[in-house]
């Protein structure tokens, strides 16, 4: 959850999002504003207590390379959770890609340090159970700020849950499994949030920090499940600027 | 007999319906020349920094409606700020907008913008689709939307698309405008000295 805390970030360039998210519609999409204000406040003070330090720190004392192989590895582990979705939504070719880049990377890729999959021309993709609910049109439900997970929302949370359950790695038990588990939430943390450096400081710089991560959090997770591609009609929801008092003739 | 009566109105029709499928090529002529009017200024080395600036800023105000983007992005409140506030607001706006748009646009200054496409909202509200080549060599998808007032066109919002995620920058400045002021009884005050503390923030940093 962390990494999503931080993926929520990751997109954001300048600003925003597509649809025109009158008054009324941002506050169906986030009723426990004032609680998820909170939440985000502490998610900051915890940021900058903890994990900015040890992130730029981490960035310090590695390399490159190194933060790549410990970024692939982290990410091959999750691939069969990816494969499930991927067959969940009836994708069977993003199946058979992740099933490939699995098998290929924690062999010839050393347990997925390299990613020689990618180099094969072996397309990666990025699918959770959030992802496929919304795959199935379960609408997202209203935004949650979760303490130290960061954005997400009901259905999101729900899709946490199951990814969680579906993790091969969670459900099966195992010699120091769950040392194993610790590490791999506190580096999966620690990788990412060292990746996203710039995209937080970028996101801190906006007029309202948290509603543009709302914002962006919706926008990033609706492209995410139309698998990137543009909205049917993108501009349907555009604001007619002709429509409010936004016009002086001395303008033109 | 009934053959040309029924093909001539299917003509008539599709000539009726057709001009909806994309831009008048003037729309999509006007972005190009001057989004890449607008990156050019940005590097001319002829020119001091500060002179760069003043003609960046010249060319966004002939491309631009600032103003009009500066009324939109307060939304309602745009008819509730006394005429002085208004004037105030929109002096800081403009200057933190040139300076958001300059700073951004740096990496691309040099650079030339490519219209790949076009659509017509309606025959005043058209959005133009380019794309711009970075300095390093990635490809930039940005749209502008552009407004025609009698014979006049000009840029109200811009979009930056990320992996299917597009970016409309007024409309993701007036929902957070609109929550600092909705958080601040509507003080047109405290909006204009966040806005100028954000500027002064970009300039510095």
């Amino acid at each position: 959850m962390m990494t999503r805390f931080l993926l929520g970030c990751v997109c954001f360039c300048l600003a925003g999002c597509a649809s025109s998210g009158s008054y009324r519609a941002e506050r169906a999409e986030d009723p426990y504003e004032g609680w998820n204000r909170g939440v985000y406040a502490f998610n900051e003070g915890v940021d900058a207590a903890i994990l900015s330090p040890v992130a730029r720190g981490y960035r310090a004392v590695t390399n490159k390379p190194i933060r790549n192989g410990v970024s692939n590895f982290l990410n091959n582990l999750g691939q069969p959770v990816v494969f499930l979705n991927s067959a969940l939504q009836g994708k069977p070719e993003a199946a058979a890609d992740t099933f490939g880049r699995f098998v290929i990377n924690s062999t010839i890729g050393v347990a997925g340090l390299f990613d020689p999959a990618t180099a094969f021309g072996i397309e990666e993709h990025d699918e959770d159970f959030g992802q496929t609910l919304g795959h199935w049109g379960v609408q997202p439900g209203p935004f949650l700020m979760l303490p130290l997970a960061g954005p997400s929302n009901v259905r999101d949370l729900v899709g946490f849950g199951v990814d969680a359950a579906l993790d091969p790695l969670n459900s099966n038990d195992f010699e120091g499994d769950t040392e194993f588990r610790i590490s791999r939430g506190a580096l999966g943390a620690v990788s990412a949030r060292e990746r996203l450096d710039e995209s937080i400081e970028l996101l801190r710089e906006q007029p309202e920090p948290y509603i543009a991560l709302r914002r962006n959090y919706g926008q990033s997770r609706a492209a995410a499940i139309r698998d990137g591609q543009e909205a049917e009609d993108p501009f349907a929801d555009l604001p007619d600027f002709d429509d409010g008092d936004f016009f002086d003739d001395a303008d033109w | 007999m009934m053959k040309f009566p029924i093909t001539f109105i299917a003509l008539a029709l599709a000539i009726i319906v057709q001009p909806t499928a994309s831009a008048d090529a003037i729309t999509e002529a006007y972005v190009q020349e001057n989004a890449n009017d607008v990156l050019n200024s940005l590097n001319n080395p002829e020119l001091s920094p500060a002179e760069r600036r003043l003609a960046f800023q010249e060319y966004m105000d002939q491309f631009a409606n600032i103003n009009a983007v500066a009324r939109f992005v307060v939304g309602k409140y745009s008819r509730r700020f006394s005429d002085q506030e208004m004037l105030e607001y929109q002096d800081a706006f403009r200057d933190y907008a040139l300076t958001v748009y300059e700073n951004y646009f740096d990496e691309y200054k040099g650079q030339s913008v490519f219209v790949s496409g076009s659509t017509d909202r309606n025959a005043r509200d058209s959005i133009v689709d380019t794309t711009i080549l970075s300095s390093d060599g990635r490809e930039m998808y940005v749209r502008w939307r552009v407004l025609k007032r009698g014979d006049k066109y000009q840029v109200v919002d811009v979009a930056l698309n990320t992996d299917g995620n597009v970016i409309w920058l007024a409309i993701e400045q007036q929902a957070q405008f609109l929550s600092i002021l909705d958080r601040s009884n509507g003080s047109a005050q405290d909006l204009v000295a966040k806005i100028r503390d954000m500027t002064a923030d970009i300039r510095g940093s």
